[in-house]
């Protein structure tokens, strides 16, 4: 009897020691970093890498809408893509994560940002200043995008967690102006940066960090980044041509020309290499969206190229059709390249197939599974230049400006002899690209701008488009479910908004793709 | 082969069984009302836990000691009965039914076995047989429709059925629902119950409500089920052995049209799996291209069975061999089960041993159970990567290459890819979906899951009235499994059909899991005066969990079906996690009892958590029922025949938890291995997609049921019935929030729902009585509703999982939970918009509100019919009030066009029914459509239609024959000739042979749930990647020897 009840004492003694604080004290996460362990250098690479990624590869719809790709013989219609009728699904993931229980998700601009704000908010902690300056011009870009997509959309309230579950939707041209500020404040803090207070920049920039530590290294660095966010500048200004009207925004160009950097220039582009390899996740996205992927295999049977882009090229004896796409694998009678018109429904079972036709990697495109991945190529920096320039908005020669940026184009695609190429064509008289008989030079180099960006920046021919009406002959798709619709003038806001921010969302009102326009949109 | 068993069973016993001075009793046990043998009764010497039990022919054995010995015998429903021996060598003992239920013993928390009459709250017992009856394998099928508040719901079919068990609908919006485990006493994770053997359950007790989570802990908020393992009360050993033999086969295949073949937009395109082609008209067509030696192949353009000739008879084989004798019990089980998909396989081998032994005061025992499932099955979700990456949509899950395979493609005549040129990967006739029979043995899932519990039992007897009881335990579950893919690299010939290569791959996962516990209590039970007797227990508990899981995988291998991770080229991916927590408890109750009829109990417990922070895991919560035994209490209603009984009931208490996962508190950042990073010396961290509140704090329940017990024309009719409320506040839920907050979740204290229902138990035995034989009714019905009181300021309705375009919704002021799906543009009668010219109609982008997802009614019915040595019983359950999405699937179905829909009005165009359009002259009004036809069948299906997610929602109401079986127990005298079989029987079984939907239900059960391991409390969710339903049928022969 006595035993037990020692026993029992001891057992009572052995628990109750058990249940000292420490007993409980086990909750730290031992498998994954929480914030305050996190440095902005470990994020910075991947929200450049995804950013890039994002613009080159997320785009595909726009470059249907717009006349450079098609569905190959190998897909049955696709809807909404050809018919317009866009629902709150479609192309959803540009404000929704993919779910990352599939194979590969799609990262949103809302991921994206949300890393870059993390990052800004460990970098204001630090007084790293020089990453709080490239996550405003980041947060530039991926705004931009949201806003052109979706007109008003939640700025202010982003990113605040649970202090703000509900996030009310700011309007699209206040987002804009702020924007701008974002990007004054940039250029200043990367102006006076010093590279102490910045730890991990020469590896984590995986744009123009270059892995030396230098003073020269980071002089550079920073004449790259501030070049980088004016270009931006001007791309929002150039944006909102048509609210300007004949009204120069002269401040705000006050401010670029006050920087002093300058723009992108030929050869300048912004592009990323974070150790691009031939692996699974790991090549260049672009090259491994639309080209091969890390097995080797044909990464993209579905997008092929768009008779209309093909034609504009050949029949205006352009050779770029060679290097932004590529020659069919297996051609049908000699159709060495051969594309399709958009949206039209071949029921001949012998049609030619995704290998019978011309893919949109080009080897003027995807030239190396593991080459850097552009962001902002000096090609359309030249293109914004010369169009500001014809606007009266910035100084320099609008003719030279624009042979310029045409024959950027030639040699970004590493056109053989591509200066004497794209000489003969800007000489050719045609009238896609002659200055001298151009009546509306705006628009030429806006056609111009068209033609030297295909698989490069898609998302800059739906925004000129829908900004403009360039190109002007562009065809609407066969699809026979079209009913009449056009191309599209913005997305619809996901059904996640419609079912998670119900009330913020319904405020916007009925939101018709086929009618409402983005602020900039006149 | 007997003879080396039994001497081993006797080398055995040698070591267990000492012998003294017995002499042996025999004697018959039958009932008083119909004088028919009563098997199963209990019979035990007084004062002593030796005893056995009687045969199939109410005969019993027993060796008693020399002097005075009396005999208990005792039988559930029935009086319990007390015989003196004295001298005799041979006696005959008749029962009386007891229309009290006096006899009627719940095995309550810890273990406790107590009388019904005495507990304040809901408890049921289901005996061996009852859960045997039809061999499910899995012990919660055995469970489906004979408890009322049980929702037992099959999610899949399949080799490893998945089922989920809710106990008075839900507690938690978001998080865990389980009912608790409880195993000899040991609080187990509720998914070990898959992976017991049926045939070593002596008995099962559901307690319904969360008034035992005074006891239990947190994790008995959700219920109870207490499940006792068998351990010997025979002297003489016992030996079983059975074999039951089970077949199964599709009991509901989804409904197809059969009138169009492969095609599009009407042309025959002889490689296509749209079937949109012309319709069926008997001529000879050619299948596939022609391949590159020229051939091809060529069919009847008809219709045929072959969809479902791909799958083949299932088999499910169980062989059980068990020894029992006093205080010892051994048994194993290997139980082979072979999938209607090719291929499919399980295999359960488990092994246990109970045993204990008294030493005077002092009762230590041991049970020890290993169990060992090796599994070989396809791997949907392989499949699904490789579609995905492919940029293929439409083609998710095994079902969707079957269903949409057209009608007249011999599918069932591909099986040897290897060496048919017509069904290999560059042969197959479809130029863009898989051979399913290349898909099956290209990615497959096999893996071994090892199950090791053990627990020991001291119990030491202080005094008549207090004893002690310790229960440590460790249980271990050890998973390690391999995806792979075999890979597949295309000839010129697949080239240039545009067929890639499909990547051979593997991972290796290693899951490991380990609980240890202790629980510690004395019981105290003391008969003050005759009238009044106090119990109590005072006890703690602690708990540690600890989980680690390690995945590698390797993306590309080079030498073809080496699945070795060092056979590859690139990277290596995988993690290494761990996860430990922690509950340390302090509980107690105290009850009283006057006169057997008035009986109050209180309860308390007090809970620290590692879960969460310090200042918030500490909680508190009491509890207090009641009985009251009218008929014993009130004179007047003492010895009436007709009330017999009545019994009035009534608990209420609080409960606290915090069952979340281990470091739900801060927002993480990762590395995922589709980001790319790291790369090389490169590290690249994002945001996590859940945000945490680092104060959450516990939530509590607090619940209120009443009941009253009857008995009515001395017992022959029974009816038990309980109202329940609970009131849940202060949920720790995870709120799918707008993207823009830069998260896809918040994971806080918010929302709150009550849950409210009724549930009915009658028992009508017998209800007609003949000669040798008899007829019982059992039923039971379950009515359960919920309402969401809030959700979090300023939402008003909460994600809970599924599809986007339609899914599981938590809504205030509705019950939870709502399909919200995808609707068409309704004018303000509710007709659907459509164009003036087009005659096609368009998505509305808010989403709507369809029906709840979890039944309003369940209802159990369970006649059986006992003739002689026969019993004849079925068992039918209905499932109502609720509604089941087939979005995913109906979708995949419209887009190949193989739904029956799309056969509408033979593929002409119609009119829409009950539709609309816009008046022209007055913008906003809306005229009758009854001329505008659709322009394009073909488009209109692979179109709106399909995106439509409110075209896949039906009812889910069914009715199941869920258990038929017939069983014969061969009489005693046939076996009297011989002494070495001592009982036999067989029985022929059938599971789930029916089902009955309503007819807008052409795809599968609704009871399916396809999305559970991403969403664990989305029901009605369904998708191509579930199996069709099957119904199982065969034989059961058992032999005690």
């Amino acid at each position: 009897m006595k035993k037990v009840i020692y026993s029992f004492l001891t057992l009572l003694l052995i628990i109750s020691a058990g249940c000292k604080k420490d007993f409980f004290d086990i909750n730290d996460n031992p498998n994954y970093p929480i914030e305050e362990s996190l440095t902005p250098a470990l994020i910075l690479p991947k929200v450049l890498h995804e950013t890039s990624k994002k613009m080159a590869t997320s785009y595909d719809f726009a470059a249907s809408w717009m006349g450079y790709w098609a569905r190959s013989g190998t897909y049955g219609p696709s809807n909404p893509l050809e018919n317009y009728d866009i629902t709150s699904s479609y192309e959803k993931d540009e404000w929704v994560n993919g779910s990352t229980t599939v194979y590969s998700p799609t990262v949103s601009w809302y991921n994206i940002l949300m890393d870059n704000s993390v990052m800004e908010k460990k970098a204001q902690e630090t007084g790293a200043t020089f990453y709080v300056g490239m996550s405003k011009v980041i947060k530039s870009i991926g705004f931009m995008y949201l806003v052109d997509e979706y007109n008003n959309v939640p700025y202010t309230d982003a990113f605040k967690g649970t202090e703000a579950i509900s996030p009310k939707y700011d309007k699209g041209q206040d987002i804009y102006n702020d924007l701008l500020a974002q990007l004054d404040e940039a250029v200043k803090l990367f102006a006076d940066a010093q590279l102490d207070a910045n730890p991990g920049l020469s590896t984590a920039d995986i744009m123009f960090g270059n892995g030396s530590t230098s003073a020269a290294a980071f002089t550079k660095q920073k004449l790259m980044w501030r070049k980088l966010a004016n270009t931006q500048r001007l791309k929002l200004l150039l944006r909102q041509t048509e609210l300007y009207g004949s009204t120069i925004p002269t401040a705000e160009l006050a401010k670029i020309t006050d920087d002093g950097s300058g723009f992108l220039l030929a050869g300048e582009t912004a592009s990323v290499q974070p150790g691009y390899s031939v692996n699974e996740f790991q090549q260049n996205p672009f090259y491994d969206t639309y080209k091969y992927n890390f097995t080797g295999d044909n990464a993209d049977d579905f997008n092929r190229a768009n008779n209309y882009l093909l034609y504009k090229y050949a029949d205006n004896d352009d050779v770029r059709y060679q290097y932004v796409f590529s020659e069919a694998e297996t051609p049908l009678a000699g159709n060495i390249y051969w594309g399709y018109d958009f949206g039209f429904v071949d029921t001949d079972p012998d049609q030619p197939k995704a290998v019978n036709s011309s893919d949109v990697a080009g080897p003027g495109l995807a030239k190396s599974p593991t080459q850097r991945q552009w962001l902002f190529t000096s090609v359309e920096s030249l293109f914004l230049q010369a169009e500001a320039i014809q606007r009266g908005w910035i100084q320099g020669t609008a003719e030279s400006a624009y042979r310029a940026a045409v024959t950027e184009s030639f040699v970004w695609l590493e056109v053989e002899n591509a200066t004497t190429e794209a000489e003969q064509y800007l000489n050719s008289g045609s009238s896609i690209v002659n200055w001298g008989t151009a009546t509306d030079k705006i628009r030429l180099i806006v056609m111009q701008k068209y033609l030297a960006l295909p698989g490069i920046n898609n998302f800059e021919a739906w925004v000129d488009y829908r900004r403009l009406g360039v190109p002007t002959d562009l065809p609407l798709s066969l699809s026979p479910s079209r009913n009449g619709r056009v191309i599209p003038v913005r997305l619809q806001y996901p059904l996640e908004e419609f079912s998670y921010n119900a009330a913020n969302v319904a405020a916007e009102g009925t939101i018709n793709p086929q009618t409402s326009k983005v602020f900039w949109d006149k | 082969m007997r003879k080396t068993l039994s001497s081993l069973f006797i080398l055995l016993l040698i070591a267990i069984h000492s012998i003294a001075q017995e002499r042996t009793v025999t004697g018959t046990v039958t009932a008083k009302e119909d004088g028919l043998p009563l098997p199963g009764v209990s019979v035990k010497i007084k004062g002593t836990s030796t005893g056995t039990q009687t045969g199939a022919n109410g005969n019993f054995v027993i060796k008693v000691p020399a002097n005075n010995a009396v005999l208990v015998f005792t039988y559930i429903g029935y009086a319990t009965q007390e015989l003196a021996i004295g001298s005799r060598s041979a006696v005959s003992v008749v029962l009386t039914s007891d229309a009290r239920q006096l006899g009627e013993v719940v095995v309550t928390a810890l273990g406790i076995e107590r009388q019904k009459k005495e507990i304040g709250y809901a408890a049921t017992t289901i005996s061996s047989g009852t859960l045997t009856n039809v061999n499910a394998v899995n012990v919660a099928n055995g469970l489906q429709g004979k408890v009322s508040g049980l929702n037992v719901t099959t999610i899949s079919s399949g080799v490893n059925e998945d089922v989920v068990i809710n106990m008075r609908g839900l507690r938690s919006l978001t998080g865990d629902n389980n009912p608790l485990l409880v195993l000899d006493g040991v609080q187990m994770e509720l998914n070990y119950l898959s992976s017991l053997n049926p045939n070593d359950i002596e008995s099962v007790s559901v307690l319904k409500g969360t008034s035992s989570a005074a006891i239990y802990g947190p994790g008995a908020r959700n219920g109870v089920i207490v499940v006792t393992t068998k351990r010997g009360t025979a002297d003489k050993p016992v030996i079983t052995a059975s074999n039951s033999t089970q077949f199964s086969s599709i009991s509901f295949f989804p409904k197809l049209q059969t009138q169009f073949g492969s095609g599009g937009y009407g042309e025959y395109i002889p490689y296509e799996n749209w079937s949109w082609g012309p319709a069926y008209d008997g001529s000879t067509v050619n299948i596939g291209r022609p391949l590159p030696d020229g051939s091809q192949q060529s069919v009847v353009y008809s219709p045929t069975d072959e969809r479902k000739d791909f799958f083949n008879t299932g088999l499910t084989l169980q062989n059980d061999v068990s020894l029992s004798t006093k205080d010892f019990y051994l048994s194993i089980q290997d139980a082979l089960i072979k999938g209607i998909v090719p291929d499919d396989e399980n295999r359960r081998t488990g092994i246990r041993l109970n045993a204990s032994r008294e030493y005077g005061k002092l009762k230590a025992g041991l049970n020890v159970n290993y169990i060992q499932n090796n599994y070989k099955v396809f791997n949907d979700n392989g499949m699904e990567d490789y579609f995905t990456a492919q940029g293929t949509g439409g083609n998710d899950g095994l079902m969707s290459q079957i269903f949409n395979t057209p009608a007249h493609i011999p599918i069932s005549k591909y099986k040897n890819f290897t060496t048919d040129k017509f069904a290999d990967y560059n042969g197959y006739y479809n130029d863009y979906g898989l051979n399913p029979y290349f898909a099956i043995d290209n990615w497959r899932n096999e893996g071994k899951r090892q199950d090791v519990v053990a627990n020991l039992d001291l119990s030491y007897k202080i005094a008549d009235w207090i004893s002690l009881k310790w229960t440590p335990s460790i249980s271990s579950r050890t998973i390690g499994e391999r995806d792979f893919s075999r890979g597949e690299v295309p000839n010129s010939f697949g080239a240039g059909r545009s067929f890639n290569t499909v990547p051979g791959n593997v991972t290796e996962r290693n899951n490991n899991r380990t609980r240890l516990s202790s629980e510690l209590f004395a019981n105290l039970n003391k008969t003050l005066t005759d009238d009044f007797k106090i119990t109590g227990i005072v006890g703690t508990y602690v708990r540690q969990n600890q989980q680690r899981i390690t995945s590698v995988g390797a993306s590309s291998l080079v030498v073809p079906e080496l699945f070795n991770i060092g056979n590859r080229t690139g990277n290596l991916n995988g993690a290494s996690l761990e996860y430990k927590n922690r509950l340390f408890s302090i509980y107690g109750s105290a009850g009283a009892s006057y006169k057997g009829w008035a009986n109050i109990e209180v309860t308390g417990r007090n809970d620290w958590t590692s879960l969460l922070a310090v200042g918030n895991n500490s909680y508190f919560y009491p509890g207090v029922s009641g009985s009251l035994i009218l008929t014993d209490a009130i004179p007047a209603l003492q010895n009436k025949k007709a009330v017999s009984y009545l019994k009035l009931r009534g608990a209420w208490n609080k409960t606290g938890n915090a069952e979340i996962d281990e470091y739900s508190l801060a927002a993480v950042y990762t590395q995922p291995s589709y980001g790319g990073f790291p790369f090389g010396s490169l590290p690249g961290f994002t945001a996590g997609n859940t945000t945490y509140d680092a104060d959450l704090k516990p939530e509590f329940i607090k619940s209120t049921e009443a009941g009253i017990e009857t008995g009515f024309l001395n017992g022959k009719i029974n009816l038990e019935a309980t109202y329940f409320y609970q009131d849940n506040t202060d949920q720790i839920i995870s709120v799918r929030v707008s993207d823009a907050t830069g998260y896809n979740f918040a994971n806080l204290n918010a929302a709150s729902f009550t849950n409210k229902g009724v549930e009915l138990d009658l028992r009508l035995t017998p209800l007609i009585k003949f000669k040798d034989g008899n007829f019982q009714f059992r039923a039971n019905a379950t009515y359960n509703d919920s309402e969401i009181t809030s959700i979090y300021p300023g939402l008003e309705e909460l994600s809970i999982g599924g599809y986007v375009a339609s899914g599981n919704y938590a809504i205030v002021g509705e019950p939870a939970f709502r399909i919200k799906a995808t609707d068409y543009l309704r004018d303000d009668q509710g007709r659907i918009i459509v164009d003036r010219f087009s005659g096609y109609p368009s998505e509305d982008p808010n989403t709507k509100s369809f029906g709840r997802t979890l039944p309003l009614w369940i209802v159990g019915l369970n006649p059986s019919v006992n003739w002689k040595n026969f019993n004849l019983s079925a068992l039918f359950e209905y499932k109502g009030g609720h509604e089941a999405s087939f979005f995913a699937m109906g979708s995949d179905m419209a887009w190949t066009g193989v739904g029956r829909a799309t056969a509408r009005n033979n593929r002409e165009r119609f009119v829409l029914p009950n539709s609309s359009y816009e008046d022209p002259a007055n913008p906003g009004t809306y005229i009758a459509n009854t001329n505008v036809t659709v322009s394009n069948v073909n488009d209109f299906y692979t179109g709106v239609y399909r995106d439509v997610a409110s075209n896949f929602i039906t009812s889910a109401a069914a009715w199941r024959m869920r258990e038929l079986s017939l069983s014969y127990d061969v009489p005693a005298k046939f076996l009297a000739k011989q002494n070495v079989v001592k009982g036999l029987s067989v029985a022929l079984t059938g599971r789930n042979l029916f089902i009955w939907v309503p007819k807008t239900n052409e795809y599968t059960d609704p009871d399916f749930n396809s999305v559970r391991d991403d969403y664990d409390n989305t029901f009605g969710i369904i998708n191509s990647q579930s199996n069709p339903p099957v119904r199982m049928y065969g034989f059961n022969v058992s032999a005690r020897f």
